[in-house]
């Protein structure tokens, strides 16, 4: 395995553009800008309105307030922290969540996960947009490449480590990853941006929005991609190693007078990209690495309906309707429409209960089609997914501590009715909070999993024989178990510093493990074969345990520091093969530590940089790394921010993830873009 | 790691000459202040107070010591400042200036009703607060706070805003027009 540890030599144009920073001063303030001494005591009463709205503000203060009072391990990514981190895609804006495991497998493919068993489709954490669900039914995980936004219309990206909180539901095991976006009065006028740059080849995305009449307003986006971030140990290919994005989409938002809200949007993503695969064939030596490509398209429609009745008394309806499309030419291929109906009501009960409970039914028709590596049976399916929850937050002792109570009821097409309940204390005293929960959650078998046989691989055995390895399809696999202890303390004795520890003890049973069957000689007419069945049953147990503790300090004024560190451990026991269990043991880092580094000063700069390590993926042959991310930024006029990226700076390139069932990953490069964003 | 290391050390010996960053809600209470100097209240404000100017805050209050240390010690036409914090709409009193926060402005409507048509500075940093009836909303842009106020709902109250406040402000929409 290749390790690179040698420092690249500092690159001419990093060091002029650093020392220039640091060197320049500009000869005049813009005009609405206030240079002021650094003094605390200064009475911001002294100066005029006109001087006050020229000072700058961050606003560290509402974030920490509005997590300091839930009992789950929650982390707020907020849209300055995604503008500032240079990330391009969402599924690099989670690389700042404590905890978070995220590795880019290839141009278009993350494998994405928290606490463990991280995977390309990463089956035990629930993703959504703007509460629609985008974890597929098909693999149990996320296609990250249609998952892509205008990232400055994101407001906020809400992840909770551990079994999500009872509304979210079955699939939501080790976490749920909520993006949300502004609404569309926050985005008015028109946004564009361009990126040049070696990893990010291309990139454009635009959006403008508008009022419509007196209540409403609308915005339109638009976003096109051209990526190619990473190299395949492999013969090169006419498809390139890389990616092409595109999405178009809408939203509306309509207020009324009586306290009703509308929010209507939609979206259309289409793209392709490369992927590193093993090619197999009959003949010897059976298999060989290539270079194949999978194309998407899809989109879809979506309204909810809020009523603000009063405080803590609020109801929603959401629908959607969503269209996908996805294929991999000789391989795979689906089409899937999925309608979703949710229902939610919260209201307070006497002095001290904050109830909440709902109603989801959800349908997602697919077809598969049937390749010469893959058959599913049924070819096609309807799977039914009907939902009940209730949550009950009782304040014991008003703000001081509370316990919630809440469990959901799912029946899902698979494996009948799932219950998962769990139960919350918080003690919440000044600037310090410590909660504990228990939970369970439950991760149904995919599309994929009960009704796919699937050749994975194929090899030659001594003596020329050729040899397949299949996975058959495992018509009664049942659902995998988690049961979750969980504590958290979070403390906060100044406006200027935070931080937030908690810790798990995760039990999970009736784990997915592949038994492998007896081998069986087959024949293609000409030519003997050996076929290896493989089966998925609910056969391996495991436990984890671990921590995570992540702070954030105002160093000094225009200079704050925030990090985390995540340790991680686990025990697989595979009753069927021990060799797969330590596989498993193997896919996620023991540790993660990260540091970011914010810093502005006068003229409307701005530096930042990240230094994460990830301890080593033994299963998995990636080798420990450190990656450091510097961002430069200048708000040349109030309309208009340049910004440089460099990523990776350490290493030439190297993976972050290695090799799953059906694809190979990719070595991540070192990379730079340039950035323009402009308002108007 | 060295490189990091290097690049910081250069920028931490400009520490000194950097721009100082305050607290939002210190540079908001300040704003509150200047609102305080330059709007007029008509002759039946009186009813509210007449030995002092009445800043209140409904919701969970944001400012911290922010609000006091800016209003301690000062007078605005002869008379000292006094804030009341109402933690329910159920318990507001109509204030010369109130603050609404995030969490109460979702009541706006009752808390329309409660003032009972009192001439208050409706003040509130809520996404929206202005078109929904709030005379001043406060809103960050681009790291700074600037405010948008609604004519309308200004000439409901019977408020008359300074030449100088109005062109500073972004003019809001307004829901509720009559006409």
């Amino acid at each position: 395995m290749k390790r690179r540890k040698t420092l690249p030599s500092v690159p001419a144009t990093l060091g002029v553009l650093v020392l220039l920073s640091v060197f320049a001063r500009p000869t005049r303030c813009r005009a609405d800008e206030v240079p002021l001494q650094s003094s605390p005591q200064r009475d911001l009463t002294d100066l005029s309105l006109a001087e006050l709205m020229g000072v700058e503000v961050t606003s560290v203060s509402r974030k920490a307030q509005s997590i300091s009072t839930t009992a789950a391990a929650v982390y707020v990514v907020t849209s300055e922290e995604i503008r500032r981190s240079g990330a391009t895609h969402v599924a690099d804006a989670l690389r700042l969540v404590p905890g978070l495991h995220v590795a880019r497998f290839d141009s278009g493919k993350w494998a994405v996960s928290s606490r463990g068993f991280n995977d390309v489709f990463s089956n035990k954490m629930l993703v959504l947009v703007d509460g629609r669900s985008v974890y597929t039914p098909a693999f149990g995980g996320v296609f990250w490449d249609a998952q892509d936004l205008v990232l400055a219309d994101v407001d906020r990206i809400e992840v909770i480590r551990g079994p999500g909180a009872t509304m979210w539901g079955a699939n939501a095991v080790n976490g749920v990853v909520n993006i949300v976006t502004m609404s569309a009065s926050r985005t008015q006028g028109g946004y564009v941006e361009a990126i040049l740059g070696t990893a990010d080849r291309g990139l454009g995305g635009a959006r403008y929005g508008g009022r419509l009449g007196a209540n409403a307003h609308y915005r339109a986006q638009m976003k096109y991609s051209d990526r190619d971030p990473v190299d395949f140990v492999s013969p090169l290919s006419s498809y390139g190693t890389g990616s092409r994005l595109f999405l178009a989409g809408f939203r509306v938002d309509w207020l009324g007078n009586g306290g009703d809200e509308l929010v209507f949007k939609g979206d259309l993503q289409r793209g392709e990209e490369a992927e590193s695969i093993l090619d197999m064939t009959l003949d010897p030596p059976h298999s060989h690495p290539g270079v194949s490509r999978q194309l998407f398209s899809g989109g879809y429609v979506q309204a909810r309906w809020t009523r603000y009745i009063s405080e803590g008394h609020e109801l929603a309806l959401q629908t959607y309707y969503d269209e996908s499309d996805r294929s991999m030419p000789g391989r795979f291929q689906e089409s899937r429409r999925t309608f979703d109906v949710d229902f939610q009501h919260r209201f307070p009960l006497g002095e001290r209960h904050d109830l909440m409970w709902g109603l989801s039914h959800r349908l997602s028709a697919d077809e598969i089609g049937e390749s010469a590596l893959l058959a599913a049976d049924p070819s096609r399916r309807n799977l039914g997914l009907s939902g009940a929850f209730v949550q009950d937050e009782i304040a014991l002792i008003p703000t001081v501590f509370s316990l919630t109570l809440g469990t959901k009821l799912e029946r899902n097409s698979f494996t009948g009715v799932e219950v998962q309940p769990n139960v919350r204390a918080l003690y919440h005293a000044g600037s310090q909070s410590l909660w504990a929960a228990v939970s369970r959650g439950v991760r149904t078998p995919s599309r994929g999993e009960r009704d796919l046989d699937i050749a994975l691989r194929a090899d030659s055995m001594p003596g020329g024989l050729g040899r397949v390895v299949e996975i058959d399809a495992s018509h009664d696999l049942q659902s995998e178990n988690l049961v979750a202890y969980e504590l958290g303390y979070r403390w906060s004795p100044h406006q200027d510093f935070a931080i937030d520890l908690t810790a798990f003890h995760n039990r999970y049973s009736d784990l997915a493990a592949l038994r492998t069957g007896e081998p069986v000689l087959m024949t293609n007419g000409t030519s003997p074969y050996i076929v290896v069945p493989q089966r998925i049953t609910n056969g391996a147990r495991a436990s984890a345990n671990g921590f995570e503790l992540s702070g954030s300090f105002r160093a000094a004024p225009g200079w704050s520091l925030s990090g985390w560190y995540a340790w991680l451990q686990m025990e697989v026991d595979n009753e069927i093969d021990s060799v797969v269990a330590a596989a498993r043991e193997g896919m996620s880092p023991s540790h993660q530590l990260q540091i970011r580094s914010n810093l502005e000063w006068s003229g409307g700069w701005e530096l930042d940089g990240i230094v994460h390590y990830s301890s080593a993926l033994e299963s998995l042959a990636v080798s420990e790394h450190v990656r450091l991310d510097l961002r430069l930024a200048l708000q040349v006029t109030p309309r208009v921010e340049l910004s440089a990226q460099l990523s990776d700076l350490l290493s030439a390139s190297h993976f972050e993830f290695g090799p799953t069932a059906f694809w190979n990953a990719g070595e991540v490069r070192r990379s730079c873009y340039g950035k323009i964003a402009w308002r108007f | 790691m060295t490189l990091a290391f290097v690049v910081f050390s250069l920028l931490m010996g400009t520490a000194s000459g950097l721009e100082s960053q305050l607290r939002e809600y210190s540079v908001k209470a300040a704003f509150l202040f200047h609102f305080a100097k330059f709007v007029r209240w008509p002759a039946e404000a009186d009813r509210i107070s007449v030995s002092a100017l009445t800043v209140g805050i409904v919701g969970e209050d944001p400012f911290g010591r922010a609000l006091d240390d800016v209003v301690d010690g000062k007078r605005l036409r002869g008379r000292p400042i006094t804030i009341k914090r109402f933690r329910s709409v159920d318990d507001l009193e109509p204030c010369h200036i109130l603050f609404v926060s995030a969490s109460a402005a979702r009541d706006f409507d009752r808390i329309l009703q409660k003032l009972g048509g009192a001439p208050v500075l409706l003040v509130g940093d809520g996404e929206g607060f202005a078109e929904t009836g709030g005379v001043i909303e406060l809103y960050t842009e681009n790291r700074k706070v600037r405010f948008a106020v609604n004519l309308g709902a200004a000439e409901r109250a019977r408020l008359e805003l300074s030449s100088e406040l109005l062109s500073l402000a972004r003019v809001a929409n307004d829901r509720n027009e009559t006409n």
